[in-house]
């Protein structure tokens, strides 16, 4: 049909869109109604977020996004892109590794056909190690196999507990004491959703002499992902360990699915720390919940002042897109930045607690 | 008694020879065998060879053709072995590259269900392993990842593949390997379902391409007037028609029966069907009844079971109703006692008509024309094994179509088949195709026109300037703020509506649908069940119902306006001018009646917003002369409404539509034509359907059949046969039926 009313269509999808935002608002800040909607926002979190929002607006408006961050231009084979570099103190990230690489050695469940009471049961039989059972004639094969598995590199190590223990537990964690501090790459996304959008920014965190960078890719509009996902990429060596607070079901996939949506080459098949399942067994009965901002709070102490919560943020960038005014991407950049430094302190953090917790079990 | 011994009783009968109007006999036709083609494997041929298969022409065909890298659009009827059609060549691709994939999609998920089975049987007979699995929103998620991962045969639904296709990462191995996509039923898409189907497919075939794949198509489907170029237009590929079938059948008769031929003592088409059913499975001849609803399915397996009780009462028990709503349990425990020859008499819903495997049987009865001719011999169909005779009995309803038919039985015999109409140019599903294309991949209207046209680019800028895409250097990229796939609808335009009963979702609708049969105050019909409306959601959009049948029904009153928009082509006949253009209808529903038994018992009012659409419409613009047909003792308001009835009435012959597709208005002084009569006739989707481009076509066609069903109906001033319509929003007032007549003769000459 020629001629028709196309702006007229477009202008529908829109309005389809408005009608069902992305989160709902929970009024009263009622917490037994916050269970009911998918991604709520608390009446007051709302209104005190929209006042943010204006005032933010008024504050920049005039100012171009360059004049606000301290950022970069800089240009591959795909165009230009821009990056935010900030650094500072790194947190000790120490755990003993000939420690740990006992602790190992005494988990006789490591082996193939021992479980938790066979386990118990050759303890108290004076089996301690599994260096002991390789003496066993019945173990003596599939314990050979841990032995040699445990003296070769840290990737077959982790290779090993992810599929004997599973990836989320503490031991697969510890294992991250294996690796030079040099090959972490700490990643954090913001997108415009859950899913099939694009991103819109991606924080990188990395060691370098003795201090932490964070370089983070905003995309200043979207035909910069391309660009930026490649950029990123390129810091992704093959031997890189990544790690990501629930980045094993959200953050690494939708990396994956935009690579794939450009028909770009996929992320390299390297160990992955995701901390949100270590973090949870470790305190689940001493938080309500277990997002990011609340461990920081009660475990890292560190505060944020003017913190945007994750479902604002695709309306906040939206809003930038169709004013120009950078002033709602402020907060997104400084909450992206202060979630990478998180995830480097968390690790600190739970490779102590689970490395002790374990040594007295 | 065999099939014609039963005739001959029903001809002696005076019950029944009465109300027979015609009685075709289809003689029956030899198997048409062909040798084993030398391109299947080894182990398949060993299989054939082994169990005594031989394989019927078509089938043949079908392997060659798909063998020589064509396309192929099989339509030949049901029960000549469609499914061995299709497997046949996969086999064959699958011997020389062991994991090339394929993927069917099944417009029914029941027909899965079945289709699986018979998948692994010929898996184990031939040994040639296929890994069949079925991929739908009833899959468990656990299972997911090792299907996608290794799966060679995915079973699936258009609904799913539409999901499906943003996830294409998780399923790149499994498209890169894919060579063959199996759309079985493929005559179920057509309307709105079948243009979103068409753009659905291409953005299939984009993401094939993307991961360096071209898959071959396999489409099978009922007979069609144009098989050809409903396959082009619902997949882009020029495909071999292959419509001759090879497979044997026993002579057939087929009987049109009308309980209204006998005018002073018309009978009920459901007891008729009943007391038919009864009469069959006494004589010991296995039969389906095909019923329009849930309700009448089973209150015409009720009725038939008492009329057996009085005739022979050991066989009452041995009459069923199969209907949607039943558990899959107690639908295959009825499938298998009817295999079994256990269940002599089945009363069904259509639900049977798609490909269910349950046999053949000897006689099917249609309660009704059942809308379309493929339909009808989809359902005659199910009725006649390879050698012995069989029997269909068509009961004619009291509307104009069924009535035209039993009058006219050379037409119901002779005529093609409908043409099944995709029209891939609606703006607004195009408009929505796209937006999920550009979230699986970027769309680049350079290349992309190869897919979705060349009317893209503009649609492209009006999505660029709603924020819902960015362009980007790569192409447009998806921006919008909701899932791109939930957003749009296959089988809905507008803004969908759900009717509740007790928060369980029982229906969705659009507006329009919405504000005809269920509006506030509505006696709502669903599946043979009524409804209460009771209130509106306007925020969620929900229409509040209650299970209640308040003993009256329904009828909405409505009034139509149009404006002209455009006029894309147009051209002089007898009567004035024809034109085809485009239209802005507003529809304004503004009270309903109350009626028993066609009796309006009160009037009551409606609050609701006028809905205004843009469409494309046929319409005739009568010149001073065209008008002077009407001599002057006749109303020319009436005739103009008769006519405007009659041709909408008769669509549904030529095309494969439902009445309810079309909207129309006529008027005797139309500002849009300089204030002469007018009479408009409008696809009643937004955007169009291609429907109204087709009345343009046919249209002399189109007046001589509308012509002829009004003039040989036997009443004298209309009726529910000719010129009454049920949807129409003026109480079918004022009607003029002679002068109807004068007029669409005037029409067609």
């Amino acid at each position: 049909m020629s001629g028709a009313d196309l702006a007229g269509i477009g202008r529908r999808w829109q309005e389809r869109i408005s009608a069902s935002p992305e989160y709902s608002v929970v009024l009263h800040d009622n917490v037994f109604r916050q269970g009911i909607s998918q991604y709520p926002v608390q009446e007051s979190v709302f209104h005190s977020q929209h006042r943010l929002l204006t005032r933010l607006c008024q504050d920049y408006d005039g100012f171009s996004l360059e004049d606000c961050f301290s950022g970069t231009a800089l240009t591959n084979s795909e165009g230009e892109y821009y990056v935010i570099d900030s650094s500072q103190d790194a947190p000790s990230i120490s755990v003993d590794i000939s420690g740990f690489k006992s602790l190992l050695k005494h988990e006789l469940t490591l082996v193939r056909g021992i479980g938790p009471a066979v386990s118990a049961q050759l303890k108290s039989r004076g089996c301690r190690t599994i260096d002991n059972l390789a003496y066993m004639r019945r173990y003596r094969s599939a314990a050979s196999c841990i032995i040699e598995a445990l003296s070769g590199d840290s990737v077959e190590i982790f290779r090993l507990l992810s599929a004997r223990k599973g990836a989320a537990h503490p031991f697969s964690l510890l294992c991250s004491c294996l690796f030079p501090l040099s090959k972490f790459r700490f990643v954090d996304i913001e997108t415009l959703g859950i899913f099939g959008r694009p991103l819109i920014l991606i924080g990188l965190g990395y060691f370098e002499d003795g201090t932490f960078q964070v370089r983070q890719f905003l995309l200043r509009d979207i035909g910069e992902e391309v660009s930026a996902l490649i950029a990123f990429l390129e810091l992704i060596p093959d031997d890189a360990v990544l790690v990501t607070f629930n980045g094993k079901s959200f953050d690494i996939p939708y990396i994956a699915d935009r690579l794939a949506y450009y028909g770009l080459p996929s992320l390299p098949q390297v160990p992955h720390f995701d901390l949100l399942h270590p973090s949870r067994r470790l305190w689940k009965r001493e938080i309500s919940d277990c997002r990011l901002s609340t461990l920081e709070k009660k475990y890292l102490q560190i505060s944020r002042s003017e913190d945007l919560p994750g479902a604002l943020v695709p309306e906040w960038y939206c809003r930038y897109m169709e004013t120009g005014n950078p002033g709602p991407v402020v907060p997104i950049v400084e909450h992206n930045r202060q979630d990478v430094v998180s995830l480097a302190y968390l690790l600190s953090r739970l490779g102590v607690e689970w490395y002790e917790r374990l040594r007295f079990t | 008694m065999s099939v014609s011994g039963l005739l001959d009783h029903l001809l002696e009968n005076p019950r029944f020879s009465g109300y027979i109007s015609h009685i075709q006999k289809i003689p029956a036709h030899p198997p048409d065998f062909c040798p084993v083609p030398d391109v299947l494997p080894a182990r398949v041929k060993e299989w054939l060879l082994r169990e005594n298969i031989t394989l019927y022409s078509h089938q043949g065909a079908a392997i060659d053709a798909i063998t020589a890298g064509d396309d192929v659009i099989l339509c030949t009827p049901t029960a000549s072995g469609k499914t061995l059609a299709f497997i046949l060549p996969f086999l064959s691709v699958r011997e020389d590259e062991r994991d090339a994939t394929a993927l069917a999609i099944y417009p029914a998920k029941a027909l899965t269900r079945d289709q699986l089975k018979t998948i692994r049987e010929l898996e184990q007979k031939t040994g040639i392993h296929l890994d069949p699995a079925i991929y739908d929103g009833d899959t468990p998620q656990h299972d997911r990842p090792l299907i996608r991962a290794q799966a060679g045969f995915v079973l699936t639904n258009p609904y799913e593949l539409h999901q499906i296709l943003p996830w294409h990462r998780q399923w790149s191995s499994f498209f890169s390997r894919l060579r063959y996509i199996i759309l079985d039923e493929a005559h179920q898409y057509r309307g709105v379902f079948g243009s979103s189907m068409s753009l659905l497919i291409r953005r299939l075939l984009r993401i094939c391409e993307h991961y360096g794949s071209s898959p071959r198509f396999f489409l099978s489907s009922a007979t069609l007037a144009n098989p050809a170029e409903f396959a082009s237009r619902l997949t882009g590929r020029d495909m071999a028609v292959i419509e001759r079938s090879g497979a044997p059948t026993g002579d057939r008769y087929f009987i049109l029966y009308n309980p209204y031929r006998e005018m002073s003592l018309p009978r009920s088409v459901y007891s008729e069907s009943a007391e038919i059913l009864s009469v069959l499975v006494d004589s010991g001849l296995q039969s389906l009844c095909f019923t329009g609803s849930r309700r009448m399915t089973e209150l015409v397996s009720l009725w038939a079971k008492n009329s057996l009780m009085r005739r022979s009462p050991e066989k009452a028990k041995s009459i069923a109703a199969y209907r949607a709503g039943y558990l899959p349990i107690e639908r295959q425990e009825l499938e298998k006692k009817l295999k079994e020859g256990k269940m002599r008499g089945l009363v069904s819903t259509n639900a049977l008509e798609l490909g269910i495997d349950i046999g053949s049987l000897d006689a099917v009865i249609m309660t009704g024309y059942p809308g379309t001719m493929m339909s009808v011999w989809q359902q005659a169909g199910r009725a006649g094994r390879s050698v012995s005779d069989a029997m269909a009995i068509l009961i004619a309803m009291q509307n104009p179509l069924d009535q035209f038919f039993m009058r006219h039985p050379e037409e119901f015999f002779s005529r093609p088949h409908e043409h099944a109409i995709i029209d891939i140019k609606n703006p607004y599903i195009l408009s929505g195709q796209l937006l999920c294309a550009s979230a699986e991949l970027p769309v680049r209207p350079e290349i992309d026109t190869r897919w979705f046209g060349i009317g893209i680019s503009g649609q492209l800028e009006a999505l660029k300037d709603n924020n819902l895409i960015a362009p980007t250097a790569r192409g447009f990229v998806y921006t919008g703020r909701r899932r791109a796939s939930e957003l749009v609808s296959l089988s809905q335009i507008s803004e969908v509506w759900t009717v509740a009963v007790r928060s369980r979702i029982i229906e969705t609708l659009d507006m329009r649908q919405a504000c005809r049969e269920a509006h506030p105050g509505a006696v709502l019909l669903h599946q043979g069940e009524r409804y209460m409306v009771s209130s509106w959601d306007h925020e969620n959009h929900r229409i509040i119902a209650r299970q209640e049948d308040p003993g009256y029904y329904t009828k909405v009153n409505h009034q139509t306006g149009i404006t002209v928009l455009e006029r894309i082509k147009s051209r002089t006949i007898q009567a004035g001018t024809l034109v085809l253009g485009r239209v802005n209808v507003s529809e304004w529903y503004h009270g309903y009646r109350r009626m028993v038994d066609e009796k309006t018992i009160s009037t009551e009012s409606l609050s609701l917003p006028p809905i205004t659409f843009e469409t494309v419409s046929v319409w005739i613009e009568f010149s001073y002369a065209g008008i002077q047909s009407v001599s002057a003792d006749r109303d020319i308001e009436g005739s103009l409404h008769g006519a405007e009835h009659a041709l909408i009435a008769m669509m549904p012959y030529h095309v494969l539509c439902d009445r309810w597709d079309l909207g129309g208005l006529s008027t005797i002084c139309s500002p849009e034509a300089d204030g002469k009569p007018v009479i408009f006739i409008y696809d009643g989707y937004e955007g169009g359907i291609g429907l109204s481009e087709r009345a343009y076509d046919i249209y002399e066609e189109l007046c001589r059949n509308a012509r002829s069903m009004v003039m040989e109906c036997r009443c004298k001033d209309g009726c529910p046969a000719c010129i009454y319509s049920p949807k129409c929003g003026n109480d079918n007032q004022p009607l003029d039926k002679k002068g109807c007549v004068a007029l669409l003769r005037a029409l067609e000459e």
